[in-house]
C-alpha cells in the first residue's frame, strides 16, 4: 500500500528528528532529502521549513499514537486505565525513539510555546473521548468529570514527558510505576464513583504539575 | 497542608516508587516470616504483631496528606503490617493483582524490542499466573511451540530494598542487631539475585540439563526471547497439588508423585554443596504423564561446604553418632558452646536433638507413611516450641537449605504420601563417606 500524506510526513519527520539529534549542523535539506529518499523539492512540499518538520514531530503526536493504538488487537477489550496507560506508554516509545532530538529540543518546542501545545490538547482530546465513550463509567460519575480535569491530564502529559527525561531508573521504571498507578487510580474513581478519591486525584496530579 | 509532610520532589518520588508495587513487600514479608519466626506460633505471632504495629504506624504516619491516601488507596499498608502479612501471605501469591495488558506490552517492548503479535503466534494478553515478583502469560512461538512468559514487574528491585529496610524495624525488636544483619543480608542477595532472570534462565538451563527426564520435567529456556526482566521458556501442562488433590487421587498416584519428591531433594545432594531451595506448592506441578514438573528456577542456594557437609552430617549424627551432636549443632551455630548461659545451651540443644529426631524418622523404616497419624501434628509441636527460645538461631545459611527440606515434607505430608526412603538414605551415606567426618 502507498504510504498516504500523513504517513510521507512522518517518515520526513522522523528524520528529521534523526539528523537534528546527531548534530543540529548537519540537518541540511540536502542530507534530509538524502536521509529520507525524497527529492528537495518534495520535501518543501511536505514541510514549507525545516522547523516546521521538526515540530510537526511533537504536534502531530497524538494522530500518531492514535493510529498506533488502532493496531492493537485486544485495544477494544481495554478498560479506562489500561487505554490511558497505552497512550502514554507510545508517547513514550515514539520519543525514545528520537532520544536525542528529544533531549535537545523539548523544552523549547513543547515545554516553552506560548499558550497549550497541540500535544497536550490533542492528548486531552483523547483522554476526554476515551472516557466519553466508556459505557464502564456510571453516569452518575460524569459531573465529577467536568471538561477541566481533561484539560489537566493533557498538561500533566506534557510534564510527565519531562519527568520522564530525567527518570534514571532502571527501564524507566519510576514513570511507568506512575503512569501505572494514576490510571489506575483514576479508573477506580470513575468506574466507582468515590467522589472524594477523584478530588484527591486532582490534587495530586495539581502537586504532579507544581513540581 | 502541614509542614511535616514530606514534600520534597525526591522524598515523593520515593513514596510514589514505594506504593508502585505492592508486591514487593508481601514477597519480602513472605521470606521474612521465615527468617524472623520460622515457625507458625500463633502466640509468638500475636505478641509480634502487637509489639510491632505501633512501631509500623509511626513510621508510616509521616507520610500524612495525599501520599498516605494513596497509599492507603493502593492498599501497600495491608501488605506491610505484619498481622495482614502473615494471614495474607497463605493465599497472596495467587491474587496479586495483575499487571495491566498496557503495561505487559510495554514491558516486552522495551525488553524484546517488539509488539507481542510480531514477536509470537500467539500471545495471550491475560496473565495465567502470578508469579511473586511478575506473571505468567501463556504463548505459542512461531514454530508452534507452547510457552511461558515470566515477566518481571517494573521497579521490582528498589521496592525489595526499601520493604527490607521496613522489615528491618521489626526484626531488630526480638533480634540483635549483629543476627539481624546476618540474616537480612542473606535474604537480600537472593530476593535481588531472584530479580535476575537472565541467572535464573542459567539457572534453569543447569538443572533442565541434569533433571528434565523421566521422573522429573523442568521448562526448556528460550533463550532469544529472554532478558533480565522477561524469561521464556516451554510451557509445562500440568496441575497443582491442590487441584490434583481435588481429583481424589488413589494412594498410588500421591505415592508416585511423592517419590519424586523425596527423590528430587536427594538427587541433589551430590551437587556443588547447591540445592533448589524454592520448596513450595506453587512451584510444582504434577504432570498427566506422571512426571514431576519443576519452575521457577529464580532461587538456589549454593552453601559454604563447611556448612553443607555439617548439614548432612546431621543424618549420620541422628541415625549413628548421638555423641557428636553438640560437635555438629555447635559448627552449626546451633548453640554456642561458649556462650554465658549453659544452662539455655543445653536445653537447646536437646531440642534439637528431639526435634531431629523426629526429624529424620521417616529414613528409620523402609516405607515411610508422611500422612501417618500424628506426624504433621507433632511436626507442628516442635516447631511451636522452637519459639520458646528468644532469639532465632542457627548459621544464616540453614534459611534457604532447611526450606527445601521442609518443604519438601510438608508437601509430602499434605500429599499423604508413602515414600520408600532407602535410596535416599543410600545418597546420603554415599556422600558422607565420601566428604569424611570432619565438623
Ligand atoms: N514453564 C511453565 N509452565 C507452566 N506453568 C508455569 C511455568 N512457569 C511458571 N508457571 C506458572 O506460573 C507460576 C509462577 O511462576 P514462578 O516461576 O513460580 O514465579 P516466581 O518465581 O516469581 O514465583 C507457577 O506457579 C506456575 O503455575
Amino acid at each position: 500500500m502507498e504510504p498516504d500524506l500523513f504517513e510521507r510526513r512522518e517518515r520526513a519527520a522522523e528524520q528529521a528528528a534523526s539528523l537534528y539529534g546527531l548534530d543540529p549542523q548537519t540537518f541540511t535539506w540536502a542530507a534530509w532529502a538524502d536521509a529520507t529518499g525524497e527529492a528537495e523539492a518534495d520535501l518543501k512540499l511536505l514541510f514549507s521549513t525545516k522547523t516546521a518538520a521538526l515540530r510537526w514531530f511533537y504536534t502531530a503526536l497524538p494522530e500518531r499514537i492514535g493510529r498506533r493504538l488502532e493496531l492493537i488487537p485486544e485495544f477494544g477489550t481495554f478498560t479506562l486505565a489500561e487505554r490511558y496507560a497505552q497512550y502514554v506508554y507510545t508517547a513514550l516509545d515514539l520519543l525514545d525513539s528520537q532520544r536525542e532530538f528529544v533531549e535537545k529540543t523539548y523544552r523549547r518546542y513543547v515545554i516553552e510555546t506560548s499558550g497549550t501545545h497541540a500535544f497536550a490538547s490533542g492528548s486531552a482530546a483523547f483522554f476526554r473521548k476515551t472516557a466519553g465513550s466508556d459505557t464502564r463509567i456510571p453516569d452518575i460519575n460524569r459531573p465529577f468529570m467536568p471538561d477541566f480535569v481533561f484539560d489537566l491530564m493533557g498538561h500533566a502529559m506534557l510534564r510527565l514527558v519531562a519527568f520522564w527525561l530525567e527518570d534514571e531508573s532502571d527501564g524507566s521504571g519510576q514513570t511507568l510505576a506512575w503512569v501505572d498507578k494514576t490510571t489506575a487510580l483514576f479508573q477506580e474513581a470513575a468506574y466507582s464513583g468515590v467522589a472524594d478519591r477523584a478530588v484527591d486525584l486532582l490534587k495530586f496530579i495539581y502537586q504532579f504539575l507544581r513540581r | 497542608m502541614s509542614d511535616d509532610l514530606p514534600s520534597s520532589k525526591l522524598q515523593r518520588g520515593g513514596i510514589i516508587a514505594k506504593t508502585g508495587i505492592r508486591v514487593g513487600a508481601r514477597y519480602a514479608a513472605h521470606h521474612l516470616k521465615q527468617v524472623i519466626t520460622g515457625r507458625e506460633d500463633a502466640e509468638a505471632k500475636s505478641r509480634l504483631h502487637r509489639d510491632n504495629a505501633t512501631q509500623v504506624f509511626k513510621e508510616f504516619s509521616r507520610l500524612r496528606g495525599t501520599a498516605l491516601k494513596l497509599a492507603q488507596t493502593l492498599s501497600l499498608d495491608n501488605a506491610i503490617l505484619p498481622e495482614e502479612v502473615v494471614d495474607v501471605m497463605a493465599q497472596a501469591q495467587y491474587q496479586v493483582p495483575p499487571l495491566n495488558r498496557s503495561l505487559v506490552r510495554r514491558i516486552l517492548k522495551q525488553e524484546l524490542g517488539a509488539e507481542p503479535e510480531q514477536l509470537f503466534a500467539r500471545f495471550e494478553p491475560d496473565a495465567k499466573a502470578a508469579a511473586s515478583i511478575g506473571q505468567v502469560h501463556r504463548a505459542t512461538l512461531k514454530d508452534g511451540t507452547e510457552v511461558a512468559v515470566k515477566i518481571q514487574y517494573p521497579h521490582v528491585r528498589d521496592t525489595i530494598e526499601s520493604d527490607l529496610g521496613i522489615a528491618r524495624l521489626f526484626a531488630e525488636r526480638f533480634m540483635s542487631k549483629a543476627k539481624a544483619d546476618n540474616y537480612f543480608e542473606e535474604v537480600r542477595e537472593k530476593l535481588l539475585e531472584e530479580t535476575d532472570y537472565l541467572n535464573e534462565g542459567r539457572q534453569l538451563d543447569a538443572y533442565h540439563a541434569r533433571f528434565n527426564g523421566d521422573k522429573y520435567a523442568t521448562p526448556k529456556r528460550i533463550p532469544e526471547l529472554s532478558t533480565g526482566k522477561v524469561l521464556t521458556m516451554t510451557y509445562l501442562d500440568g496441575v497443582h497439588m491442590d487441584a490434583f488433590l481435588k481429583r481424589n487421587p488413589s494412594q498410588e498416584e500421591k505415592d508416585r508423585y511423592g517419590q519424586h519428591f523425596w527423590d528430587f531433594f536427594h538427587d541433589q545432594i551430590d551437587h556443588d554443596h547447591t540445592v533448589y531451595a524454592d520448596a513450595h506448592p506453587g512451584n510444582f506441578l504434577f504432570l498427566p504423564d506422571g512426571r514431576l514438573g519443576i519452575v521457577d528456577f529464580g532461587c538456589i542456594k549454593k552453601s559454604p561446604p563447611d556448612f553443607f557437609n555439617n548439614y548432612i552430617r546431621l543424618f549420620d549424627v541422628h541415625m549413628d553418632n548421638p555423641e557428636r551432636l553438640k560437635e555438629i549443632y555447635s559448627a552449626l551455630e546451633m548453640v554456642d558452646p561458649t556462650g554465658e548461659d549453659q544452662q539455655t545451651e543445653a536445653e537447646f540443644l536437646a531440642f534439637c536433638a528431639a526435634f531431629g529426631d523426629l526429624f529424620l524418622s521417616p529414613y528409620r523404616t523402609e516405607i515411610f507413611d508422611f500422612g501417618r497419624e500424628g506426624f504433621d501434628r507433632d511436626v507442628a509441636k516442635y516447631a511451636r516450641e522452637a519459639t520458646r527460645f528468644t532469639e532465632p538461631r542457627g548459621s544464616r545459611h540453614f534459611i534457604y537449605v532447611t526450606r527445601l527440606h521442609v518443604g519438601m515434607y510438608r508437601i509430602l505430608m499434605k500429599l499423604g504420601a508413602r515414600v520408600a526412603t532407602g535410596g535416599g538414605k543410600d545418597l546420603l551415606r554415599d556422600y558422607l563417606e565420601k566428604t569424611g567426618d570432619a565438623a
